[in-house]
């Protein structure tokens, strides 16, 4: 029986008396492609950080790869792109290629002096994502849409089995958009890279994802677009048009 | 150069050099993770710690270092844990410092001629002791640095995605500020405690003008906090002026020609 890559048991968080997200308890298989969906204050930007250990669950369980989270070790499995696009300082005086490096950060041992060979990997990512010829320029400098390829750069470097997108395409042009997708989906299908796309644009997960996790808060739905798109509870969750909308583009 | 030959000069140098490398280096992380003001709010703490060591008869050096490393993590844990802003934290700490430095100060009797000596630094005055003190602390800090420099750099840049690499962001940020408490103290001796936070501060925000990588950065800062030390101690000796003034308004000097220079490259370009 294979490991599940991600196994969430029973999460619940509280922030300031608040419950954001109540007992969730999920599995996600090596080369999933889940979509991860959900209104605005719906916590899934929580649930993801809750996963990666970003902010400690005040209840439950999490383990990635088979080890409970408090013991998980091989971060360099995993890939992240956090959220906010600001969330990091824009005069910082780092170059694109400084940024990317510090994706492989995770599968060095101390000191953590980047060698040749990740070199070599900053180079192979700068090229999938189209932008070996800004390396040298500083972060600060670049446009959003530039800024956000750096960051999926940076948590596709390692190479990692788990790839979690927060809002990837926010600030990309449709075009970029479409070539960010299909690298993607080459990673999922090719390599059987488990991905989590939390994200608003519900046509687009349905063309790519294979599973669909709805959360409010609570598990609304989790599973299979099929399925999805035959419940009728779903209809009433998301009104006729978007549920139509995502499994139509799922069918494509 | 003539100069050079007085013992009490090399002592100088030498001390100023090693803190003001530590100072820049240090200063540039503290700048970019928007924790400026510490240096400030840890001088303020260094001058309640100077009191106490007076009070109490203990050379002020060996009190500071460990209240003033207590003080940033309580800043720390204050940020953390009362959910309130750093820069309040700052404040919350540095004016408990003060406030206390001042009854102390009272209660021994008034202020004196040295604890203003540690308000405005004395490096001429410095000791061989204190230069030793400063050597061998500047390159503890200064290898702590090194060794831990892509954790720093992560943490600083992307605290999240940091935490995400299983980096224990919150003992690197521990380290950054037991390091800037460390810095403090040292730099009291060279600048004084109401000038430090300026041997952190411009330095890196020099730097920040002109370099083209974080790597970049760090050379550009530490080569400023140098020669601003250098040279501000020589122009102190030849236009008798004190050490700690002349060594600020070199690294402003520094700090407005690389400002200058961006504009009109700028401009130009």
């Amino acid at each position: 029986m294979s490991t599940a890559v991600i196994a969430v048991e029973n999460l619940c968080f509280q922030y300031q008396a608040v419950e954001v997200l109540t007992d969730i308890s999920i599995e996600i298989n090596a080369g999933d492609y889940v979509g991860l969906v959900g209104p605005n204050g719906s916590g899934k930007t929580t649930l993801v950080r809750a996963i990666l250990g970003v902010v400690r669950s005040a209840t439950g369980k999490v383990a990635l790869f088979g080890r409970a989270l408090e013991q998980f070790q091989d971060w360099h499995k995993v890939g992240y792109l956090p959220q906010k696009l600001g969330g990091f300082n824009p005069n910082f005086p780092a170059t694109v290629r400084e940024v990317v490096s510090l994706g492989l950060i995770a599968r060095k041992s101390f000191p953590r002096r980047p060698d040749r060979n990740d070199q070599r990997a900053v180079d192979r990512a700068l090229e999938r994502l189209d932008i070996a010829n800004i390396g040298q320029k500083l972060i600060g400098e670049l446009s959003g849409g530039q800024q956000q390829r750096v960051l999926i750069a940076r948590a596709i470097v390692s190479d990692p089995e788990l790839i979690i997108l927060d809002e990837p395409t926010a600030a990309l042009d449709p075009e970029t958009r479409e070539h960010f997708f299909s690298i993607l989906q080459d990673l999922n299908r090719d390599s059987r890279v488990t991905m989590i796309l939390v994200t608003h644009d519900i046509g687009t997960i349905g063309r790519y994802a294979n599973k669909l996790l709805y959360i409010d808060r609570k598990i609304i739905f989790y599973g299979g677009f099929d399925e999805f798109c035959r419940s009728e509870n779903m209809t009433a969750m998301f009104g006729g048009g978007a549920q139509h909308i995502i499994c139509h583009r799922h069918t494509l | 150069m003539e100069y050079l030959q007085y013992g009490f000069i090399q002592r100088a140098l030498i001390a100023g050099c090693f803190v003001g490398l530590l100072c820049s280096c240090l200063g540039l992380m503290l700048v970019l993770r928007r924790l400026s003001l510490i240096g400030d709010g840890l001088a303020h703490v260094t001058f309640g710690s100077v009191a106490i060591g007076m009070v109490f008869g203990i050379y002020p050096l060996y009190v500071s270092i460990p209240v003033v490393m207590l003080s940033s993590l309580g800043i720390l844990k204050l940020t953390e844990k009362a959910r309130i802003y750093g820069d309040a934290a700052i404040g919350v700490v540095s004016s408990l410092g003060i406030a206390g430095g001042v009854i102390l100060a009272s209660v021994a009797g008034g202020f004196n001629v040295d604890l203003f000596s540690y308000l405005f630094g004395n490096i001429l005055a410095v000791s061989d002791t204190e230069v030793v003190i400063s050597i061998v602390l500047s390159l503890l800090v200064m290898l702590l640095i090194y060794l831990y420099y892509q954790e720093i750099f992560s943490v600083t840049f992307d605290e999240e995605f940091a935490r995400a690499s299983g980096i224990k962001t919150g003992n690197i940020n521990s380290m950054l500020v037991l390091l800037a408490a460390v810095t403090v103290v040292l730099a009291m001796n060279v600048v004084g405690i109401m000038l430090v936070s300026a041997l952190l501060i411009l330095p890196a925000v020099t730097a920040l003008q002109l370099a083209r990588s974080f790597r970049n950065a760090m050379v550009i800062a530490a080569l400023t906090g140098v020669c601003s030390v250098a040279v501000g101690i020589f122009a102190s000796l030849m236009l008798n002026l004190p050490a700690g003034a002349a060594i600020v308004m070199m690294n402003l000097f520094f700090f407005l020609t690389a400002l200058t220079g961006k504009i009109l490259i700028a401009k130009f370009d």
